[in-house]
C-alpha cells in the first residue's frame, strides 16, 4: 500500500513536471506575450518566392513559413498553449524593424540574411538557409562566369548583401570600367535584363532560380558563375530576448536533427529543380545541436 | 518599444558619404530639372494663351499628358518603355550608351513634369495679367514676341512668385521619386542605410531634416528673388496687377 501510495506520488509528481516544463509565471518577454495574448504574429513577404509569398488563394504560405511553424508548434508546448493561434501580417521589408520593435510581429520569417551590423538593433534565430551571390543572365549572352562580366554591365537588387558583393567587386583592378546599375525591385532587375539594358543581375542563388522560373524568357535565361559570397537566412526575433531565442533554436535544432526540414526542402524546391546544395546540407548537420 | 537607438550610424562610415551623395545627387537632378523645366513650361504657357490655335493645341496636349500621368508611371515609361519604342540603335544608345542612364532619364522625366505644372501656374500670372495690358502693347505697335517678352511675362512671374516657389519646392521632393528606376538620391540611400544597419529611424530622420534645409533654403532663395523683383523699378506685384 505504502509503495503504491509513493508510486502515486512519484507518478503526478513527474508528470507535472512533464506536462509544465516551465511555469507560466516564468515566462518573460514575447513568451509571456504570446501566452497572455494567444497569439504569434509572424511577419512575412508577399512576393518572395519560394520563402515567403501570398499564393493564388491569398495564402501566406513558403519554406520560411514552414520553418516558422514548426517553431510555433514548439512555443505551443513551452508556453502550454495549445490553441495559439498564428496571425501573419504581410510586411515590407522597410517596416519590419519598426513593427518587430513596437510588438507588432513577434519573428519575421521572410529572406533576411544575418550580418553583424544588423545584430546590433535584432536578434537572429540560428540559420535556416544559406544562398550564395551568382548571375542572372540570358544565355546567348556568352555570360559564364563572374570574368565575363568584366567591363560589362550588371544589375543588383537595392540595399541587399549581392549590391555590396558586387559593388565591392567592382572595385578591384580586372573589373575596371564594368558598370552597376541598382534596381529597387527584382521585377525591374529582371525586366532590365530582358530588355538587354544590363548583361547579368547578380542576388542570391535561389532568388534567381525563382525569378527564373516565373520570367516570361524563361529558357532564354539561365543561373550562372560559382557562388561569390555566402548568406545565411534567418528568423529576426527581438534583440534582448534570450529567452525566446532559445526555444526558437531549439525547434530549429530540432527540425534538422529529426531531418524533418527534408521534406520541407522538397516541398518547395523540389518543383524549382533544385537539390539541396553542400552548404544547406552542412547547416543542417552542424544546426542539429544535441539536446 | 523595443528599438535600439545607435544616432552615431549616421557619421560612420561608409554610411555618412552614402548620405552626402545622395544630398549631392538630390541637390543636382533637381536643381538641373529646374533649369530644364523653367524655360520650357513658360514656352508652353506661351503657347497655350498665344494667337496661334495650333500652338494652344499642342500646349494643352502637353500639360494634359503630363500632368495627369502619375509621376512614377512615367519614370518607368522613361526608363524602361521609351528605348523600346524608339530605332533600335537609338534605343541601344539609350540603354547602353548613355552615360548614367538612370540620372539622365529621371532627369528628363522630372523636368517634362515639372514643365507641365510650371506651365499651368505661368499661364494663370499670364491671365492675371489680363487682356488689357496685352492689347496695350499690341496697340502701341509691339510684335506678339515683344508683348511676351517686356510685358507680358515680367508682369506674370512678378505675380506667380509665391505658387513658383511652391513649384520649386516640389521638384526637390518629386525627386525623390526617381529612385523607383535606380537613382541613389536622399530616400533612396536612406532605405540603403536602414537595410544594411535596420537603423530605419536614424536613417529617416536624417533624410528628413535634409529635406528640411533644402526647404528651407530655396524659401530664403525665393525670398530674396521677390525682394529683387518687386524693387526692380518699383514694379512690385501689387502695381502690376492696378
Amino acid at each position: 500500500m505504502r509503495i503504491i501510495g509513493l508510486l502515486i506520488v512519484v507518478t503526478c509528481f513527474s508528470a507535472g513536471q512533464f506536462a509544465r516544463p516551465c511555469l507560466a509565471e516564468d515566462l518573460t518577454g514575447t513568451l509571456k506575450k504570446i501566452k497572455d495574448t494567444g497569439t504569434v504574429t509572424l511577419g512575412t513577404r508577399e512576393s518572395s518566392k519560394p520563402f515567403s509569398y501570398l499564393d493564388q488563394d491569398n495564402q501566406t504560405v513558403g519554406f520560411s513559413v514552414d520553418v516558422c511553424r514548426k517553431v510555433v508548434d514548439k512555443i505551443k508546448i513551452v508556453t502550454a498553449s495549445p490553441g495559439l493561434k498564428i496571425k501573419y501580417l504581410t510586411t515590407a521589408p522597410s517596416a519590419r524593424i519598426p513593427l518587430l520593435a513596437n510588438g507588432t510581429i513577434d519573428m519575421e520569417c521572410s529572406t533576411t540574411s544575418m550580418s553583424l551590423s544588423r545584430m546590433r538593433q535584432v536578434g537572429f534565430s540560428s540559420p535556416f538557409f544559406v544562398v550564395g551571390a551568382r548571375i542572372l543572365t540570358k544565355t546567348d549572352s556568352g555570360v559564364k562566369d563572374w570574368e565575363d562580366l568584366k567591363g560589362k554591365v550588371i544589375g543588383v537588387p537595392q540595399g541587399t548583401n549581392g549590391e555590396k558583393t558586387v559593388k565591392s567587386l567592382v572595385e578591384t583592378p580586372p573589373f575596371k570600367g564594368t558598370e552597376v546599375i541598382t534596381f529597387p525591385d527584382h521585377a525591374a532587375g529582371v525586366l532590365a535584363l530582358e530588355t538587354d539594358r544590363i548583361d547579368g543581375y547578380v542576388t542570391d542563388d535561389v532568388v534567381l532560380l525563382s525569378l527564373r522560373d516565373d520570367a516570361r524568357s524563361k529558357n532564354q535565361l539561365a543561373v550562372v558563375g560559382r557562388p561569390l559570397t555566402f548568406e545565411t537566412y534567418a528568423i529576426v526575433i527581438r534583440r534582448d530576448d534570450p529567452d525566446f531565442k532559445l526555444v526558437v533554436d531549439t525547434a530549429l535544432a530540432e527540425l534538422y536533427r529529426s531531418g524533418e526540414i527534408h521534406d520541407i526542402y522538397k516541398k518547395w524546391f523540389g518543383p524549382l529543380d533544385v537539390p539541396m546544395s553542400e552548404a544547406n546540407s552542412y547547416v543542417y548537420k552542424i544546426g542539429g545541436i544535441v539536446q | 518599444m523595443n528599438y535600439h537607438w545607435h544616432w552615431s550610424i549616421l557619421v560612420e562610415q561608409p554610411y555618412l558619404s552614402w548620405l552626402a551623395h545622395g544630398l549631392a545627387v538630390t541637390l543636382t537632378l533637381s536643381g538641373l530639372a529646374w533649369l530644364i523645366a523653367l524655360p520650357l513650361g513658360t514656352l508652353i504657357a506661351v503657347l497655350r494663351t498665344g494667337p496661334w490655335k495650333i500652338g494652344r493645341v499642342i500646349g494643352a496636349c502637353y500639360v494634359r499628358v503630363f500632368r495627369n500621368v502619375p509621376l512614377i508611371v512615367q519614370m518607368f515609361l522613361w526608363f524602361f518603355v521609351f528605348p523600346e519604342v524608339v530605332p533600335k540603335t537609338f534605343g541601344f544608345f539609350l540603354k547602353r550608351q548613355l552615360p548614367f542612364p538612370e540620372f539622365t532619364m529621371g532627369l528628363l522625366c522630372l523636368s517634362f513634369y515639372s514643365a507641365s505644372r510650371l506651365a499651368e501656374t505661368i499661364r494663370s500670372g499670364l491671365e492675371t495679367a489680363g487682356s488689357g495690358p496685352k492689347n496695350a502693347a499690341l496697340a502701341s505697335g509691339l510684335s506678339y514676341v515683344k508683348t511676351y517678352r517686356f510685358v507680358l511675362l515680367p508682369m506674370a512671374f512678378r505675380l506667380v512668385i509665391p505658387p513658383l516657389t511652391s513649384e520649386f519646392l516640389a521638384i526637390f521632393k518629386n525627386s525623390s521619386v526617381a529612385l523607383a528606376i535606380g537613382v541613389l538620391e536622399i530616400t533612396a540611400e536612406s532605405h540603403q542605410i536602414e537595410s544594411f544597419t535596420f537603423q530605419g529611424f536614424e536613417a529617416f530622420t536624417a533624410a528628413t531634416v535634409l529635406y528640411a534645409l533644402i526647404s528651407l533654403m530655396c524659401l530664403i532663395l525665393a525670398g530674396l528673388f521677390k525682394r529683387y523683383l518687386s524693387n526692380a523699378g518699383g514694379l512690385g506685384a501689387e502695381v502690376a496687377i492696378k
